[in-house]
């Protein structure tokens, strides 16, 4: 009963923003304020107060674009699938059915549609995959019917290039129009005709990935690709349609990537967010030198960091940003990943699995040695700037895929664990040094509490 | 084509409802019937109640648009109950089956415009504000509402829509007198 009074209170807050969003914005931050009961939620909401009353911050600015620069039913449809659903209300199923499970209950599932791309990336696993593998529609359905279940409602697709399934994507919008899609697209599918489905829809928002400018992007994804992604840009953003911008930083494209004029550039054409990826050398034959050094990997640490600061763009280093999150979020932890054969798998970075959509319910596969050994695992170090068990730990997934004895679901070729983390050891080696330097610089007792967890664990 | 596409769906609908109930149709018995997949069904629409409000739309709309062939409004109204009985095992399903606000906001959406162009037929020599004219069609509506919804929970019997007539001849009587009554000018 309180749950539905907050949730209704909720939607009136958003009413109430949405009538006056200049006047309201301040007055509601003000509200919630009363409302904050413990010390921790006080200092965030001190934070946001001094943001929104200062019309020059950048968050200020962030946030009041979403009503100068999106069209309102979308604004409305993504608070309430998102902001709602996918997390007011899936928070303590979550908690209920992971304890009733004692398993991972993922707050996202992600999603291969199709193994296909027109597009040739290079060290990219899905340009290497021959075989173009499908998911159907009824699969993909029945993922969402079953994440649903489970009170999931945050589904996200990578790939291969999702748009390719373009129809598809559109249909299960619409019949789940109670969830809120995402997808990592190249970008050069967005067409006005998908722009119009978008609007009719309202719960999809594409996350098109960009390697920095002209340049780096072409050098990567092939020529021209940078030209039509800025028109999808322009178009997603005359149609008033939010999206967000996925970037691989490699050590060829950093300098680009981490520079003022490239944040500047996303604001520009309209993004509301940016994913950062660092590079992985998944499968047989991926290049090592594109990895990042632990020069250039601060590098990007300082540069997310200095521009929170100060651009209106909201950003997520997933292998910099652990300390937001608790370190790793795969295994299901937060999410996890199902590849277009339908190998359900701990990360779209981890090939391995013991489970598969077509054999196993997504809750047997929870259940399974594999993601068993992640929630046992995780964090898999106490310093969140190294989460990841392949890049950071390279030992830690060598370990469990020993340990639970799972196949690799590599699409193109087998790839042996051992083989797989020791094209990591130099590069995790070299960013222990650097991160244990940033992480003494104060993360540490700001994360005492969430740590204390992986302390009991240890024991 | 994508009009068409719903239309076949429609169609469908319409011919599958005649020989069960609403919840005994999956949409996969609606595709399997015109021999679409279900990821066109869901392109188009979110459920079987979304596709129901089209095919409801889309005759209303026909209705509507096409009154200037009409002697009055009274033969748009019965015009209107014929049409639903022509497919009566839709509507006894919707009514039936969907929840009642959806139903009422259905029924304002064609009542309403009705009514808005009978007031103002005969407001023209009445000087009234929009406030007050609104309430009128509001009123007006909800007369007409009421008696639909009376008639379909009654099981829509073919015989009542001679009776109809009484309503609409209380209405035409009563409209010129409530609109001098919130006129400006008195």
């Amino acid at each position: 009963m309180r749950k539905k009074i907050q949730r209704y209170g909720l939607k009136k807050v958003y009413d109430y923003l949405d009538a006056d969003p200049d006047n309201n914005m301040m007055k509601v931050v003000d509200w919630t304020a009363k409302f904050a009961t413990n010390k921790q939620l006080e200092g965030q909401v001190n934070t946001f107060r001094e943001a929104l009353s200062d019309p020059n911050n950048n968050w200020y600015q962030l946030v009041r674009s979403l009503w100068t620069d999106i069209d309102d039913d979308v604004r409305k449809t993504i608070f309430n699938n998102f902001v709602l659903n996918a997390n007011f209300d899936f928070i303590p199923i979550r908690d209920e059915l992971s304890e009733k499970y004692d398993c991972n209950i993922p707050w996202a599932i992600l999603m291969d549609p199709t193994s296909a791309c027109n597009l040739k990336c290079t060290g990219c696993w899905a340009a290497e995959y021959g075989n173009k593998l499908n998911m159907s529609f009824d699969t993909l359905d029945s993922i969402i019917e079953q994440g649903k279940e489970l009170g999931i409602r945050m589904f996200i697709y990578s790939g291969g290039e999702p748009l390719m399934r373009k129809k598809d994507i559109i249909a299960l919008c619409n019949k789940h129009d109670d969830c809120a899609f995402l997808a990592f697209t190249n970008g050069t599918l967005i067409d006005e005709e998908f722009a119009q489905d978008m609007l009719r829809v309202k719960n999809f928002v594409p996350a098109i990935s960009v390697e920095g400018f002209e340049s780096g992007t072409d050098f990567r994804r092939g020529k021209g690709t940078f030209a039509r992604i800025e028109e999808a840009m322009r178009i997603l953003k005359k149609n008033r349609l939010p999206f967000g911008v996925s970037c691989c930083y490699t050590s060829q494209n950093v300098d680009q990537i981490s520079s003022e004029e490239y944040f500047d550039w996303m604001v520009d054409m309209g993004a509301k967010f940016c994913w950062f990826f660092t590079y992985m050398p998944i499968g047989k034959d991926a290049p090592t030198d594109l990895l990042v050094s632990a020069e250039q990997r601060e590098q990007m640490y300082r540069a997310v960091r200095a521009f929170r600061e100060t651009k209106p763009l909201f950003t997520m280093d997933f292998w910099n940003d652990g300390e937001y999150v608790g370190g790793c979020i795969a295994g299901g932890r937060n999410y996890m990943h199902i590849n277009a054969n339908g190998d359900i798998e701990p990360c779209a970075f981890i090939h391995y699995s013991d489970s598969n959509i077509y054999e196993d319910t997504l809750l047997e596969a929870f259940r399974k040695p594999l993601f068993q050994a992640y929630r046992k695992s995780q964090p898999f170090n106490e310093n969140h700037l190294r989460p990841c068990p392949l890049l950071d730990n390279p030992g830690e997934l060598t370990k469990i895929v020993r340990e639970t004895g799972v196949a690799s679901t590599d699409l193109e070729q087998a790839v042996d664990v051992e083989e797989l983390s020791a094209k990591c050891e130099d590069v995790a080696k070299n960013w222990a040094v650097t991160a244990e330097r940033i992480w003494s610089e104060g993360h540490y007792e700001q994360n005492k509490e969430t740590l204390s967890e992986y302390h009991t664990r240890s024991k | 084509m994508p009009s068409n596409t719903k239309a076949i769906l429609a169609n469908s609908l319409t011919a599958l409802i005649k020989t069960r109930t609403l919840d005994q149709i999956k949409i996969k018995d609606i595709t399997d019937h015109c021999g679409f997949n279900r990821q066109t069904f869901y392109y188009h629409f979110h459920d079987i109640y979304d596709l129901l409000e089209w095919i409801v739309r889309q005759e209303l709309e026909i209705i509507l648009t096409s009154k200037s062939e009409f002697k009055n409004w009274h033969e748009v109204i019965k015009h209107i109950f014929t049409k639903m009985i022509k497919n009566k095992s839709l509507y006894r399903n919707i009514y039936a089956s969907m929840n009642i606000t959806w139903v009422r906001t259905l029924l304002e959406d064609f009542s309403q415009p009705l009514v808005s162009i009978v007031l103002k037929s005969y407001a023209k020599e009445v000087e009234i504000s929009s406030e007050n004219f609104s309430f009128l069609v509001e009123y007006y509506s909800l007369i007409i509402m009421s008696m639909t919804l009376q008639w379909l929970a009654d099981g829509m019997p073919e015989d009542r829509i001679k009776d109809i007539e009484k309503y609409l001849v209380i209405m035409d009587g009563s409209i010129e007198w409530a609109l001098k009554k919130f006129s400006t000018k008195r």
